[in-house]
């Protein structure tokens, strides 16, 4: 008779029956063998941090008993709506982000551009990731005012002031890491700033408001160049670049406080003479006449704060490559060298 | 099978709670052990085997990994996959019994005799498939259900009853000359 589940050969059984007779284990070596484990696991603890608080993931069993057949066997049909209702949310949802991301400023779909953006940000998880994303949205914010420059269009002020927040929090997390990484980073944001700076130089965008697209641009040209030189500096001295982002966070709380700060350095605010904002070497203080800072003497023709047209000698952009030191050049002194004062003309004693 | 205390042991052990973890061994290493010799036949092999499920065990808690529930389960299957792995790397012992062996003539001490029947039977469970032995060790050696079984082996039980059916018809016919010769 073939032997079946419910009735197997009772001589089957008979020998089946005889591996379960065994010798009684040794108790010396029982007992040796629980020492040693309970060694292993005292070894193995040190370090061992306390589990953590149990996830609530009992949804997990849910799903898996909505998704599985009682025999897990896959339901395919499920498995088919789900792709189907994807494919169908990538189609309807997806194109539009893409298509957002190529959106500019004054078109209905940037905000969704710029919410991607900050999307991305708060889902990436490592500080290196973070910054290489505010570099990428750097560049997205500088091809944007390009292009609305070269379509005579002013940039609006949200561009210019997310521009800044990028670089100012790209600096931030700079400042944060390892000093080898960061002065490596810093090398690397200052050449891609330099880019910037001659992106920006060489629009040749015409509008009707002339005036307010110099002063942006002028504005964006000097933001740029600020940042080129914390770059520069900061890699070869990040306790000074440090130091400085100190001191503009503790400003920046200041003006928010209200407590009667003007002139601050790194404002993103549109430039005024006298606003203190500029190519300067970083103070946080006050401009004065004869500063070095700011509009100069009244009445001088090459205050690079003036709002007149510009004209060949007038003293905006580098000024003369002679005088050393020019505030306006692209030649920073390094911080704390001592020769920070001027006469405000962009020449220094 | 999936019992609270296990549960609650397990989540101590996690944080490598000595008292949790020798709970843990007291509890299962005997079970483990004679469960090893029937399959090994070597009281020191087995030793070692267990020795080494544990270690193992260990480790894996160490790493974050290692059960969530049905410990018993998870340990019983860790010393099945020992003792496969073992049994991969040296040749499996011949099927063949010598007719002198068993003539009761010639060895008249049922102790001898019983230990080479005991031996061949063993032999016989090698030539098995990995999880047709882990079936019929379990269910006629350790005496567990098979809904128990098919939970260990995450399988559904109809395919715990045709594995056993499987493993049946496969011992019989492998064992038909001595069973014909009782």
């Amino acid at each position: 008779m073939p032997p079946t589940n419910d009735h197997p050969d009772p001589h089957l059984l008979a020998m089946l029956a005889s591996l379960r007779a065994t010798e009684p284990r040794a108790a010396n070596i029982a007992a040796a063998q629980r020492t040693a484990f309970q060694l292993q696991a005292k070894e193995m603890a040190q370090g061992v941090s306390p589990p953590p608080v149990a996830r609530l993931n009992k949804w997990r069993a849910v799903l898996h008993h909505f998704t599985t057949a009682p025999k897990k066997e896959p339901i395919t049909m499920f498995k088919i709506a789900i792709s189907l209702m994807t494919i169908i949310g990538l189609f309807a949802g997806g194109g539009t982000m893409v298509a957002a991301q190529s959106s500019l400023p004054d078109e209905p779909l940037y905000p969704l551009k710029v919410w991607t953006e900050d999307a991305q940000l708060s889902l990436t998880g490592t500080e290196n990731e973070q910054l290489y994303l505010y570099l990428d949205f750097t560049n997205r914010r500088i091809q944007e005012i390009q292009t609305l420059f070269e379509t005579g269009t002013l940039p609006p002020e949200e561009v210019v002031t997310r521009l800044d927040e990028h670089l100012q929090n790209a600096f931030t997390l700079v400042a944060n890491f390892p000093d080898e990484e960061a002065s490596l980073e810093l090398l690397q944001i200052q050449t891609q700033l330099q880019q910037h700076q001659q992106t920006i130089s060489q629009i040749h965008g015409i509008g009707d408001d002339e005036l307010a697209m110099l002063q942006i641009r002028t504005r964006i040209q000097n933001m740029l160049e600020v940042h080129a030189m914390l770059a520069q500096n900061g890699a070869t001295d990040l306790t000074w670049l440090r130091n400085q982002l100190q001191e503009r966070e503790q400003e920046q709380n200041r003006h928010q406080n209200g407590d009667g700060y003007d002139g601050n350095a790194w404002t993103t605010g549109t430039p005024t003479p006298g606003s203190g904002y500029g190519p300067g070497p970083f103070t946080t203080g006050t401009p004065e006449p004869g500063g070095g800072y700011g509009p100069g003497e009244p009445g001088n023709i090459q205050n690079p704060w003036t709002t007149g047209t510009p004209t060949p000698g007038s003293g905006y952009g580098p000024g003369n490559p002679d005088p050393p030191n020019n505030p306006g050049s692209n030649n920073p002194s390094p911080p704390g060298n001592g020769n920070n004062s001027g006469d405000g003309n962009g020449n220094h004693p | 099978m999936k019992n609270a205390s296990d549960t609650q042991l397990l989540e101590q052990a996690r944080g490598f709670d000595l008292n949790a973890l020798t709970a843990i061994y007291d509890q299962y290493n005997t079970g483990l052990y004679y469960y090893a010799l029937r399959l090994l036949g070597d009281s020191a092999l087995a030793e070692d085997c267990v020795a080494e499920i544990f270690r193992r065990f260990l480790q894996t808690l160490r790493n974050g990994g290692g059960p969530r529930e049905n410990l018993k389960g998870y340990l019983y299957r860790s010393v099945h996959n020992w003792i496969t792995d073992f049994y991969r790397q040296r040749p499996l012992p011949p099927l063949e019994l010598d007719a002198e062996i068993l003539n009761p003539h010639d060895h008249p001490e049922q102790e001898a005799e019983t230990h080479l029947v005991t031996q061949h039977m063993r032999a016989t469970l090698l030539h098995l498939t990995p999880e047709q032995r882990q079936v019929i060790s379990l269910h006629f050696l350790e005496g567990w259900g098979l809904a128990e079984i098919a939970e260990v082996m995450d399988k559904p039980i109809g395919a715990i009853k045709s594995l056993q059916h499987r493993a049946l018809a496969s011992l019989q016919r492998m064992l038909l000359p001595e069973m014909e010769m009782q």
